[in-house]
């Protein structure tokens, strides 16, 4: 046991697995019904750095969802992202909890700051935005989406998928993820965008993949490598497989992101200042 | 010297037909490119806001892969007015806000493009 903790159950993961976690940024984006789930675990885990971004309060209609969140929470309209950050500091005081809540092109410099990005957004061009931020400040994504379609009166299909990318390898363009009609189809009927069903138990399980693939990523407690994953969720059957979609869709290396769309193009260093010399 | 957010290419020659864009901007005007799109970049454009004028950097895109938008224009701020802002979009590492407006064709002088999506504030 250290002082942050007993992880002795979890010391297969390596024997500088808690070191690891303890010192890992991650930034989740959203925290709603998959990114509260995320943070909790994230919290149990043990990752120290916690950058949390979402813009709004909680409402009645999230407490179907929103792990942490209480009847008292709603009253008082309390932010998300500071229900998330009394969930992981409940668990792990230590932990350092960085919250913005704006969207989250307003907090690139939060994104930038972290190791891995977990994407719990609405609509496939907000996806494509945060995976191009990712892209650009070299971060590994994970993203988590769900969907309810109604199939005819009174049924339903109940399902979602978990994509996880890193720089160098495969975009959700590449995979057949992110298709240009998907794009299209959200753009041209954006004021038909009616509510969004979500369910506890789908984003519960979307949320462990999640936390899954991240901790593959940095404690690889079995020999896998993979460039990528994307796992879709039925959620009617409760079965998770690995989508073929890539199989069909990846033509090559990436040429949606290339090295020359990393960093910030607006940098100028004419504009720091070197510092003084005091001697 | 550059002061403004273009100093990285301080110098650089500026292509004959986004002369005619930097003549309504205080700061450079430059081709950029991310995720294979191409963007004209402008510092401090000029341009009428129902008639009052507005001055903030903007970024047009040459080449958006939507027929019904087959160009945007996007700014760093949600003017309102009644459109329909539909998008915050993280481009070039910046955040920036666009709007429907449809149609304005790509094969345009630059100027023209901007022209297009600049009459949805007249
Ligand atoms: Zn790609």
């Amino acid at each position: 046991m250290t002082a942050r903790g007993d992880f002795s159950r979890q010391s297969f993961l390596g024997e500088d697995a808690e070191q690891v976690l303890a010192e890992t940024r991650v930034a989740i984006v959203g925290l709603g019904g998959g990114g509260s789930h995320i943070a909790q675990q994230l919290a149990h885990v043990g990752v120290g750095h916690f950058r949390l971004i979402d813009p709004q309060d909680i409402e009645d209609s999230n407490l179907n969802r929103l792990v942490g969140a209480t009847q008292d929470d709603v009253i008082n309209g309390t932010p998300k992202v500071e229900i998330a950050k009394r969930v992981i500091r409940s668990v792990r005081p230590w932990a350092d909890v960085e919250v913005s809540k704006t969207e989250w092109q307003a907090a690139a410099d939060l994104l930038k700051d972290a190791h891995v990005v977990f994407g719990c957004v609405d609509g496939y061009r907000q996806r494509m935005h945060l995976e191009t931020a990712a892209r650009r400040f070299c971060l590994p994504y994970i993203d988590v989406g769900m969907d309810v379609t109604r199939l005819a009166d009174r049924h339903y299909a109940v399902a979602g998928q978990m994509i996880s990318t890193r720089p160098g390898g495969p975009c959700m363009r590449c995979l057949g993820f992110l298709t240009q009609q998907r794009l299209d189809r959200e753009e041209n009927d954006y004021a038909d965008a009616g509510i969004n069903p979500q369910v506890v138990w789908t984003n519960g399980t979307l949320a462990s993949l999640a936390v899954g693939a991240f901790m593959r990523l940095l404690t690889p407690w079995f020999d896998s490598s993979t460039e990528f994953e994307w796992l879709e969720l039925d959620g009617n059957n409760q079965l998770v497989s690995r989508s073929r979609q890539p199989d069909y869709s990846i033509k090559g290396p990436c040429r949606h992101f290339t090295s020359n769309d990393l960093g910030d193009p607006f940098l100028d260093l004419s504009l720091r200042r070197a510092p003084k010399d005091s001697s | 010297m550059m002061n403004d957010a273009g100093g990285a290419l301080a110098g650089a020659v500026i292509e004959p037909e986004l002369a005619a864009i930097a003549a309504i901007c205080s700061g450079t005007v430059k081709y950029m490119e991310e995720a294979g799109r191409r963007y004209v970049h402008m510092v401090g454009l000029r341009f009428l806001v129902r008639g009052a004028d507005q001055q903030m950097d903007a970024l047009l895109c040459l080449d958006y892969p939507n027929g019904t938008y087959p160009t945007k224009l996007y700014l760093p701020a949600n003017l309102g007015l009644g459109l329909n802002w539909n998008e915050t979009a993280f481009i070039l590492a910046k955040n920036w806000f666009t709007w429907s407006w449809s149609g304005v064709s790509p094969n345009q002088p630059p100027l023209a493009i901007l022209g297009g999506h600049l009459e949805a504030f007249r």
